[in-house]
């Protein structure tokens, strides 16, 4: 009875300590009578909206500023100034640098790239179980900065998400006479339908393409089809040791050769103006000519569509599935956001953890992002999103919930732009050249390792 | 025998150092100092400049001349500079044919007019040449297809094939009325009476142009092609934004210079070292072409003789 007792008294200290110590630990990091500013860097929504707000030229409809959400975090936290420097995107990562340099940032916008500068965010997540449940995806990233390659780090926390979504336009499918495809499409189910209409309708006359492969005028981002199609065929292109000499890549396998050749078979279905990557067109209206689109910002699709009065014309739907491996059934998705990090260099990093929790689930600041024409990365963001949006929401839900977290960033098997030199403009040079048919598969593989491996001699 | 100089002298002529020395402050910090540190970085391995450089001798050196990469990028800036030379040529016979129409206004609507391409923002022309040089419904493409009489669709900047000459175009399109410009002002300095004397001794026009005009602008021509070939080394923008906003060159390369790897090492692959190592490969290219062509022409001695 005795011993019973002692042992409950000094669980009960136990218990006491933890909790005093964990208060204690709180206290500390969060000291609300402290005063100081709060730095914000980088590129990315708060600085396109600017402290007032902006006008949308295409919609008409305006968005908030930055302004909202200083207010709001200064409602909560009167004792921390919110600073926000906005970089352009040309060449953030060096304006970030030098900022970092200056000791003068907390707050890295869109860092999680920036590994070498930013913390490690497992262990805040670790701390914060509730908050890691409240969000839908994280960004990580494999680096040798923070781990070795074998292991993928949070760096970032996503505040807005813009997963890839396709676009099919019901009419040009019922002038052609055929059946929408449902969610458990494929990429060959899309080629397949991409090449039945391209030709001339048979109601209208007039020329359609069957798809546009997305971002042909920007080579910086035209690797997103080969992510998603790699993704889909499960073509493993990166086989991480603990450092990058250890790791592998190979762009010329069967599976990755596939990849290309479905880029290059839908390039042959894609209107002239796609395949040279000039004046394209993303706007959804009622001029639209291509049977398939597929792009990020949907949202911003969906009010050129009501703006356009032709929203019930097309039918939003996740990408095609993926085929093979332990993500088999899910859509392929490729998926951008705008991110925040805490600078490593910072001296008030808890409280620069506070201010990606607040971000990215505040309700003030999560309704600022959907006003913005964006997806918050918590659930109840969207459930407020498909208020607006109605079922064509339901494309965007199913991608977030199924797609694999590690898809969102730059650290999968399909694809790395942070440890293997020139990836992403070697990838959106070929990639253009596969659509615009100046290339082959083959070829095109062989780009890629060489220029890969030609770097990696470096190391 | 040097003069002393007298106290109050030196005293008045010290009044002027301040100006001196606040140039060569910043010659040194914003020239040299950045020079240097070029120089020493090409020799570390740099990620992120002040976290953990690390001194690699020459191999960033090696590297970049094992890169097919940076070789071709050499090729592709040197082809560029030179077609880029066109420049010279067609300004000379604009200039000619200005000139021809004597002192006016129709001269100067002319040289305005020819001038104007030189003062819009490369941005802007470069957007306008999408247009014209597209493949499908390009201007130009239009214009040969109603000159060959069947429809051509030539990509000039979007088909590896053709990139070089629509880029060529481009850039002749922009600077040929600079150098219309400078082949006026030395064709206009040109004694009229030595063009009287060969009429009267029966020279033609050809004759006139060969014997008298060519060989008496020969320093326009050289000023020209120095100045011609050292900012064609250091093309960027317009390659730039053609390649769809990336510094890979598109298509396939075929238009990336050594700035612009440069770029894409320094910004889009931060790897410092290699991207400092290609800055100095292009500053020795520039710097003995231009010697050599310094002395084959004989430039800064004209200056002298001048």
């Amino acid at each position: 009875m005795k011993r019973k007792m002692i042992s409950s008294i000094l669980c009960a200290a136990l218990a006491a300590s933890l909790l005093a110590g964990y208060g204690s630990c709180e206290a500390a990091a969060l000291d609300e009578s402290e005063e100081f500013t709060l730095r914000l860097m980088g590129p990315g929504l708060l600085g396109t909206q600017g402290e007032n707000g902006a006008l949308d030229m295409v919609t008409g409809l305006e968005t908030p500023g930055y302004n909202v959400i200083i207010d709001r975090w200064e409602e909560l936290h009167p004792n921390v100034k919110l600073e926000i420097e906005n970089a352009p995107w040309d060449s953030w990562q060096s304006a970030v640098q030098a900022a970092v340099l200056s000791g003068d940032v907390d707050v890295v916008l869109h860092g999680a790239t920036l590994t070498a500068l930013v913390e490690p965010l497992d262990e805040y997540l670790a701390a914060d179980p509730e908050y890691a449940e409240q969000i839908y995806t994280t960004e990580t990233r494999r680096t040798t900065d923070i781990n070795d390659l074998t292991v993928a780090t949070t760096t970032g926390i996503p505040y807005t998400l813009s997963p890839m979504i396709c676009y099919l336009d019901k009419q040009i499918f019922e002038d052609y006479g055929i059946e929408l495809p449902d969610e458990n499409w494929t990429w060959s189910d899309m080629l397949s339908l991409a090449q039945q209409m391209t030709g001339t309708d048979p109601v209208t006359g007039k020329q359609t393409y069957g798809v546009q492969v997305d971002s042909m005028d920007n080579a910086n981002n035209a690797f997103f089809t080969f992510q998603m199609v790699a993704s889909a065929y499960d073509a493993q292109i990166f086989t991480y040791g603990k450092t990058v000499e250890d790791s592998t890549v190979d762009y010329t396998s069967e599976k990755a050769i596939k990849v290309f050749q479905m880029i290059k078979d839908l390039g042959e279905c894609c209107s002239p103006t796609v395949r040279e990557g000039v004046n394209v067109a993303y706007q959804l209206t009622a001029e639209n000519d291509t049977a398939i689109r597929y792009s990020q910002n949907v949202f911003t699709h969906f009010n050129e569509a009501k703006v356009g009065e032709v929203e019930d014309r097309f039918v939003f739907m996740p990408v095609p599935v993926i085929e093979e491996g332990e993500h088999a059934g899910d859509p392929s998705s490729f998926k951008g956001c705008n991110n925040m990090a805490i600078c490593n260099t910072s001296e008030h990093k808890d409280w620069a953890w506070e201010f990606i929790k607040f971000m990215s689930t505040d309700p003030v600041a999560v309704q600022w992002v959907i006003d913005c024409g964006q997806i918050p990365n918590v659930p109840e963001g969207l459930d407020t999103v498909r208020e607006i949006m109605g079922d064509k929401a339901d494309a965007i839900s199913r991608t977030l919930e199924t797609m694999p977290n590690e898809f969102s960033n730059s650290s999968t098997a399909y694809y790395n732009n942070i440890n293997f030199g020139p990836v992403t403009a070697t990838l959106g040079s070929v990639t253009l050249d596969l659509v615009k048919g100046t290339t082959t598969a083959e070829e095109a593989g062989q780009t890629m390792q060489t220029t890969i491996e030609e770097f990696l001699a470096s190391k | 025998m040097k003069k002393k100089l007298s106290a109050r002298q030196i005293k008045k002529q010290l009044r002027w150092y301040p100006f001196l020395i606040l140039s060569v402050l910043a010659l040194v910090l914003f020239v040299y100092i950045p020079m240097g540190k070029t120089i020493q970085y090409s020799l570390y391995d740099v990620s992120i400049v002040g976290f953990g450089e690390k001194f690699v001798g020459l191999k960033n050196y090696r590297t970049i001349f094992g890169q097919s990469q940076f070789v071709r990028s050499i090729f592709n800036t040197f082809v560029l500079a030179f077609l880029g030379l066109l420049t010279i040529p067609l300004g000379f016979f604009l200039a000619v044919l200005i000139n021809g129409l004597g002192k006016g206004k129709l001269q100067s609507f002319f040289r305005i007019g020819f001038y104007l391409p030189n003062i819009i923002t490369g941005v802007s022309v470069v957007l306008m040449f999408a247009v014209v040089l597209q493949g499908n419904g390009g201007l130009l493409n239009i214009f040969l297809s109603k000159i060959f009489g069947r429809e051509i669709t030539i990509g000039w900047i979007s088909d590896a094939r053709y990139s070089k000459i629509g880029a060529t175009i481009l850039w002749c399109w922009s600077n040929m009325g600079y150098s219309m410009l400078i082949n006026l002002a030395s064709l206009q300095s040109i004694p009229g009476e030595l063009y009287e004397a060969a009429t009267v001794d029966g020279a033609t026009p050809w004759n006139r142009i060969r014997y008298i005009t060519i060989p008496l602008m020969r320093s326009c021509f050289t000023f020209l092609l120095v100045t011609g070939v050292i900012s064609g080394l250091s093309r960027f923008t317009d390659l730039y934004i053609m390649g769809k906003n990336s510094a890979a060159g598109i298509p396939s390369g075929t238009l990336q210079t050594i700035l612009m790897y440069i770029y894409q090492f320094s910004f889009d692959v931060p790897q410092f070292g290699l991207s400092c190592a290609g800055a100095i490969v292009l500053f020795v290219l520039v710097f003995a072409f231009t010697m050599v062509n310094v002395k084959m022409t004989g430039f800064l001695n004209d200056e002298e003789e001048v």
